[in-house]
C-alpha cells in the first residue's frame, strides 16, 4: 500500500504538490487524473523516490521510499518520455534492467516483445514513439515488481493496444501481488483500465474514489410522467445530483442504487423510465460541479 | 556491498555507450608510446651502425637508457594534456546523466544508492584509463625487453610513470566531478571544469599583474610558487618543474614526493566533495545553470574580477599612450559592465535579469574597485616596507651594475640571492631604507627636472630574510649620483658576505668541474682549458685578487678582461667520450674544449697582477687593442642630432663609415679614442659620449668580428665632428 500524507514539493517557486495526501491500496489500479501541472509526474517521481518530498512523508508499504533501494525493487517507474541507453535493443535494455532487477522475467519478456509485434533487435531509437511505450510497459511488467508506476504511458496506445495491455494487467492481477498506478489527463484511456481513481489539480487531491462505487452509487435515469405533480413528486423523493428536461422528457442523475432508485421512481407511474450509463467522464462532471469545479475546464 | 559479478554486468552496458573513450585514449596513446618509442630506438640503433662494432652496443644501451629514464617515462607535456583530456571526457561523459531530467529519472528510480551509481560511474571512468595505460606500457616494456633495455631501473621508472600520471587522472577527474554536480547542463560543466582546474592559475597571473602595475617595488621571483596551489594545472606544474634537476637531465621520481601527497589529498578531498554533491543535489535540478544558489555569488565573483582585471591589462597595454592607470581603470570597468550582465544571463537565461540582483553588482563592483584603490595608493605600505631589524636574519642585494655574474643553470639571480646572506651591516640598512624611500616616487612620479637634486637611478633587488624564514623581495632604485648612496654601495662591496654571495667562485661548488676559461678582452678573446691542478691554481689565486677588490676600482678603471669559468656538470653520469664519432652531451662548445655551462661576468682589474701573469703563463696575451690593419670598417651612428620635421621633432639618424683601405689614419685615431661596450660598466657611463655608437667590422685569427663601441667623452677626432656636421645638412 502507498500512503503519501501532506505531501508538499516546490521547484523554485512554483508549488507543483500542495498537501496531497492519498492512500493507493494494494492490488488495486489506480488512476491519477489530472491536467498538464497538476502534480502527477511529481507524484509519481515521489512515490518511485526519485524526488525528495519538501514536507510530508510518502511511505511504500509502511517504509520510506527515498534512497531505498531495497523497496525499490518492488517499483519499476515508466516516465512519460522514457529515456533508453543509446543504441538499445529491446534485447539490451532487459538486460540493463535484469541487472537491476532480479525477478526481472526474461523469457515472458521475449515472448510478449514477439506477441506484440516488436523486432527484440532493432534499435529502439528507430521505434515509433507508440512502439517505445509498449516497450516500456513490457519491460515495466516483466520486472515483475509490486507497483508499476506509468506516466502517460497509455496516452498515445492504440485501442487493441490499451485493451491488451488491460488484460496483461488483469493477468498479473489475479495471479501476484500487483498495484499499477496510472497517471493521466485522458478520462477516457483510464475508465477502462482504473479501479480507483484520484483527481490532482494545482497540486492538490481534489477526489479520490473507487470506480465501481462511483459507477454503482450514481445513475442518470430518462424518463417521462403523466403530469406536472407526480412529476415533481418523484423529484423530490430522489437524491437528485442533477436534472435536465427536453420537453417532457426528464434526465435525472440521482445518487444511489440503481433498484433503489427504479423503485421510487415507478411508485409515481411514470410512462417511460429507464437507466442509462453513464461514462467515467460524465460521473466526475457530475461529481466535482457538486463541490462548485467546472471540471470541463480542468480535464478537456 | 555492490557485488562484483553485478558491477561488470553494469560497466557492460556503460562501456557500450562510452567505448569510443578507452578505444580513442588506446590510440592515441599508442602514437605517442610505443610509435615514439620504436622510432627512437630505431634512430639509436641507426647512429649506432656508425661506431666500431664492439662499441654500438654500448652506444645504444647508453642512449637507450638515458632516453628512457629521462625523456620516455618522463611526465612531458604530451602525456600530462593527454591525461587531463581523457580525465575530462570521462568525468563529464560518466556523469552527463546528472544534466538530464529524462535520463535522471530512470537512473534515480532504479533500485540502487545514490552513492553506489556514483562509485559505480566513478570506478568506471578510472578503468576506461588506467587498462588502456597499463596495456601501453606493458607493450613498451615488452619492446624495451626485445631491445635489451629492461633493467630494474627502467621498470621503476615505468611503475613511477604509471603511478605518477594515475594521480594527476585522479585528480583532475575528481575536480571535474565537483563541477559536473555544481552545474547543470554540460557547456555549464566544461567551463566549470576550466575553471576549477587552473583557477590557482588565473590567481597567478592576476597577482603578477596587479602587483607589477601598481607596487614599484614588487619583484616576483616564481610567479607560480608565489601562490598556493589550489588547483590542479598549477599544482602538476609545480610538480613537473620540480621533477626537473638542475641540470634539466634526470627526472628524480622520488624528489616530487610532497606533490604526490599533495595531488593525492586533492584528489581524495575533491572525490569526497563530488560524492557529497551528488548527494545534496536535487533531482529536480537537471538542467539549471548552477545547482546550488549559494555558489552563485562566489562563481560570479571567480569570474567577473578576472575578468574585469584582464580587461584593463588588455586596454592598458594596448593604449600607447602611458596614462598611468587611466586605461587601465576603464578597461575594468567596461569588463565589469559586459561580464556582470553576462553571469546573469548565464544563470537565469533571461536578458531581462541582468539587474536581478543589484546587491550582488554593487558588492563585485566595490571589491573590484577596493582591490584597485589598495594597490594604486600603497595602502598597507608595501613599497615602504622594510622589515624590523629585530626581526630580520639577513640581506641579500643584487646590483647588477656592480656585479653581474651569471650563466650555467641555478646561476640566475635569484641563486645569487639564495647564496648570499648580509649580517650586521649598517650601511646596506642605510641604502635600504634610502631604496625604500626613492623608489615608489622614482618610479611613480618622476622628480621635479627644476630640482638642483641630480638623480641617477640604478635598480636593485633585495631578499630580506626573517628569523622566521620568510622570505621578503623588493626591487628598489638607487641614486648613484649621490655620493652617500655611492659610499653605502662601497661599504657593502667591501663586505665579505656580500662577494662571498655575488661570485660563485669564492665558494667551494663540489657539482662543478671547471675545465677551462673563457676570456674576452676588448677586441679579443681566447679559450683556455685547464688541467685540473693550473684549474685550482688559477681559482685560487683570482679569488684572493677579487677579494681586495674594491668598489672604487670598479668606478674609476676599465677591467682588462672579461673572464668565464667553463665548467661540467659533476653530477652528470656522463657518457663515454671514447666515440669516434661525435657525440658530445655537452651543451657548448669553445674552439679548444667543450663544456656544460659557463660562470660569465667576471673581470680582471689591472690591480689583478698576479691573475694576469697566471694567464701569460699561460699562454693568453691580454691586450685590448686592435690595429688599423686588423680593421676593415667603422661605422658610427650618430643619434644626437634632432630636426624639426612637419611630424615634429624627430631625432635623425647620422651615419658615417671609414674603411681601413680609404681612411687608416681616420680609423687609427678612432681606434684610440674608443673602449669597447663589454669593458664599460654603467659607473663608467658618464665617461663614454652618449648616442655616438661605433660599430667596428675587423679581422682576428682568420674570422671576422664585430665589436661595439663607444667614443671617451669629449674624444671624438675633429674631421668625425666636421664630417657629422655636413651629414646632418
Amino acid at each position: 500500500m502507498i500512503v503519501a500524507t501532506h505531501l508538499h514539493k516546490k521547484f523554485g517557486d512554483v508549488e507543483a504538490l500542495k498537501d496531497v495526501s492519498v492512500t493507493i491500496k494494494k492490488g488495486e489500479v489506480f488512476g491519477l487524473i489530472g491536467t498538464n501541472g497538476a502534480g502527477k509526474s511529481t507524484f509519481l517521481r515521489m512515490a518511485c523516490g526519485v524526488l525528495k518530498p519538501d514536507e510530508g512523508s510518502l511511505l511504500v508499504d509502511d517504509v520510506s521510499i527515498y534512497e531505498n533501494p531495497e523497496m525499490k525493487q518492488n517499483i519499476f517507474y515508466i516516465s512519460d518520455d522514457q529515456f533508453y541507453l543509446p543504441n538499445a535493443t529491446p534485447i539490451s535494455m532487459m538486460g540493463f534492467y535484469q541487472n537491476y532487477y532480479p525477478e526481472f522475467n526474461r523469457e515472458r519478456f521475449l515472448t510478449l516483445v514477439e506477441k506484440f509485434g516488436l523486432n527484440p533487435k532493432r534499435k529502439i531509437h528507430t521505434f515509433s514513439k507508440g512502439m517505445k511505450k509498449q516497450l516500456s510497459v513490457l519491460l515495466g511488467i516483466c520486472a515483475n515488481t509490486k507497483y508499476l508506476f506509468c506516466d502517460e504511458t497509455f496516452d498515445g496506445l492504440d485501442p487493441v493496444m490499451r485493451q491488451t495491455v488491460k488484460s496483461i494487467f488483469a493477468g498479473e492481477l489475479s495471479e501476484r501481488d500487483f498495484t499499477p498506478v496510472v497517471a493521466s489527463h485522458n478520462l477516457r484511456e483510464l475508465e477502462d483500465i482504473c479501479d480507483h481513481v484520484g483527481l490532482l489539480h494545482k497540486g492538490g487531491v481534489l477526489m479520490q474514489k473507487d470506480l465501481e462505487e462511483m459507477k454503482l452509487n450514481i445513475h442518470t435515469i430518462q424518463c417521462v410522467f403523466e403530469n406536472e405533480d407526480l412529476e415533481r413528486a418523484a423529484i423530490s423523493a430522489l437524491n437528485l445530483v442533477k436534472a435536465e428536461k427536453r420537453g417532457r422528457l426528464n434526465l435525472l442523475t440521482v445518487r444511489g442504487k440503481k433498484e433503489d432508485i427504479m423503485n421510487v421512481i415507478n411508485t409515481f407511474s411514470p410512462l417511460f423510465a429507464e437507466v442509462l450509463p453513464l461514462s467515467l467522464e460524465e460521473i466526475f462532471i457530475s461529481e466535482t460541479e457538486v463541490v462548485g469545479y467546472d471540471v470541463k475546464k480542468l480535464i478537456f | 556491498m555492490m557485488s562484483r559479478n553485478s558491477f561488470f554486468k553494469r560497466m557492460k552496458y556503460d562501456l557500450e555507450q562510452r567505448i569510443w573513450l578507452p578505444v580513442l585514449f588506446f590510440i592515441i596513446s599508442f602514437l605517442t608510446m610505443e610509435i615514439v618509442l620504436i622510432s627512437e630506438f630505431e634512430a639509436l640503433w641507426s647512429r649506432a651502425t656508425r661506431q666500431t662494432e664492439m662499441l654500438q652496443a654500448s652506444f645504444f644501451a647508453e642512449r637507450a637508457h638515458d632516453f628512457l629514464l629521462n625523456n620516455f617515462w618522463a611526465p612531458n607535456v604530451g602525456s600530462l594534456v593527454l591525461t587531463i583530456a581523457v580525465a575530462a571526457v570521462s568525468g563529464l561523459s560518466g556523469f552527463a546523466f546528472l544534466h538530464s531530467a529524462k535520463k535522471l529519472d530512470v537512473y534515480h528510480s532504479l533500485p540502487i544508492k545514490r552513492e553506489r551509481l556514483f562509485l559505480q560511474q566513478y570506478i568506471y571512468g578510472i578503468l576506461y584509463y588506467i587498462v588502456p595505460l597499463l596495456l601501453h606500457v606493458i607493450i613498451c616494456l615488452g619492446i624495451c625487453a626485445a631491445n635489451g633495455m629492461l633493467s630494474g631501473a627502467v621498470l621503476g621508472q615505468a611503475l613511477c610513470y604509471v603511478l605518477v600520471q594515475l594521480l594527476i587522472y585522479l585528480v583532475c577527474y575528481a575536480v571535474i566531478l565537483v563541477a559536473v554536480c555544481l552545474t547543470g547542463n554540460t557547456i555549464i560543466s566544461v567551463l566549470g571544469s576550466a575553471i576549477l582546474l587552473t583557477y590557482s592559475l588565473v590567481v597567478v597571473l592576476l597577482k603578477s599583474e596587479l602587483m607589477y602595475k601598481f607596487l614599484v617595488t614588487y619583484y616576483e621571483v616564481d610567479s607560480l610558487t608565489g601562490v598556493p596551489a589550489f588547483t590542479p594545472i598549477h599544482l602538476i606544474t609545480n610538480m613537473v618543474y620540480a621533477l626537473e634537476s638542475s641540470t634539466g637531465k634526470y627526472l628524480m621520481y622520488g624528489d616530487g614526493l610532497v606533490y604526490y601527497v599533495k595531488l593525492l589529498v586533492m584528489a581524495v578531498f575533491c572525490t569526497a566533495i563530488a560524492l557529497f554533491l551528488y548527494k545534496k543535489r536535487p533531482t529536480e535540478a537537471a538542467g539549471r545553470t548552477m545547482i546550488f544558489a549559494i555558489t552563485e555569488p562566489v562563481a560570479k565573483l571567480m569570474v567577473v574580477f578576472p575578468v574585469s582585471i584582464l580587461s584593463g591589462y588588455l586596454f592598458d597595454s594596448v593604449m600607447t599612450r602611458n596614462n598611468g592607470v587611466g586605461w587601465f581603470v576603464f578597461g575594468c570597468i567596461f569588463g565589469f559592465i559586459v561580464s556582470c550582465p553576462l553571469m546573469e544571463i548565464i544563470y537565469r537565461k533571461d536578458v531581462k535579469a541582468v539587474l536581478k540582483h543589484p546587491l550582488q553588482l554593487v558588492f563585485n563592483g566595490v571589491f573590484l574597485l577596493a582591490v584597485i584603490g589598495v594597490l594604486h595608493f600603497d595602502v598597507f605600505g608595501y613599497d615602504t616596507y622594510i622589515p624590523k631589524e629585530s626581526k630580520l636574519e639577513s640581506y641579500a642585494v643584487s646590483y647588477l651594475d656592480l656585479v653581474n655574474v651569471y650563466g650555467g643553470y641555478g646561476n640566475s639571480r635569484e641563486s645569487r640571492l639564495s647564496n648570499m646572506a648580509i649580517t650586521d651591516n649598517e650601511s646596506v640598512r642605510r641604502l635600504l631604507e634610502h631604496a625604500a624611500e626613492v623608489t615608489r616616487p622614482a618610479r611613480t612620479r618622476g622628480f621635479d627636472a627644476d630640482s638642483e637634486k641630480e638623480y641617477n637611478f640604478s635598480s636593485i633587488v633585495v631578499k630580506y630574510r626573517l628569523n622566521s624564514g620568510r622570505e621578503i623581495y623588493r626591487s628598489y632604485n638607487i641614486n648613484t649620483a649621490d655620493e652617500q648612496v655611492m659610499q653605502w654601495v662601497s661599504d657593502m662591496y667591501d663586505d665579505m658576505e656580500y662577494k662571498m654571495g655575488a661570485y660563485p667562485i669564492l665558494t667551494e661548488n663540489p657539482d662543478r668541474n671547471y675545465v677551462g676559461i673563457l676570456l674576452q678582452y676588448g677586441y679579443h678573446s681566447e679559450d683556455i682549458p685547464l688541467p685540473q691542478e693550473k684549474m685550482e691554481r688559477f681559482i685560487e689565486t683570482y679569488q684572493q685578487e677579487l677579494l681586495t677588490l674594491t668598489f672604487d676600482e670598479i668606478r674609476n678603471e676599465y677591467p682588462v678582461a672579461k673572464l668565464s669559468f667553463a665548467y661540467r656538470d659533476a653530477r652528470e653520469e656522463g657518457l663515454e667520450e671514447t666515440y669516434a664519432v661525435m657525440e658530445t652531451v655537452s651543451y657548448y662548445e669553445s674552439s679548444r674544449f667543450t663544456y656544460d655551462w659557463e660562470e660569465y661576468g667576471y673581470e680582471i682589474y689591472p690591480s689583478f697582477t698576479q691573475t694576469i701573469a697566471l694567464l701569460e703563463e699561460y699562454g693568453a696575451n691580454i691586450v685590448n687593442e686592435i690595429t688599423p690593419e686588423e680593421v676593415v670598417s667603422i661605422r658610427i651612428c650618430d643619434y644626437s642630432r634632432e630636426v624639426n620635421d612637419y611630424d615634429g621633432l624627430l631625432t635623425k639618424e647620422i651615419v658615417l663609415e671609414y674603411t681601413a683601405e680609404e681612411h687608416p689614419e681616420k680609423v687609427a685615431l678612432i681606434l684610440t679614442n674608443v673602449m669597447p661596450n663589454q669593458m664599460v660598466n654603467s659607473f663608467k657611463m658618464e665617461a663614454m659620449e652618449p648616442n655616438v655608437d661605433v660599430n667596428i667590422t675587423y679581422y682576428i685569427d682568420g674570422q671576422e668580428r664585430y665589436e661595439s663601441c663607444q667614443f671617451y667623452i669629449d674624444s671624438m677626432p675633429e674631421f668625425l665632428i666636421q664630417d657629422m656636421e655636413e651629414a646632418a645638412q
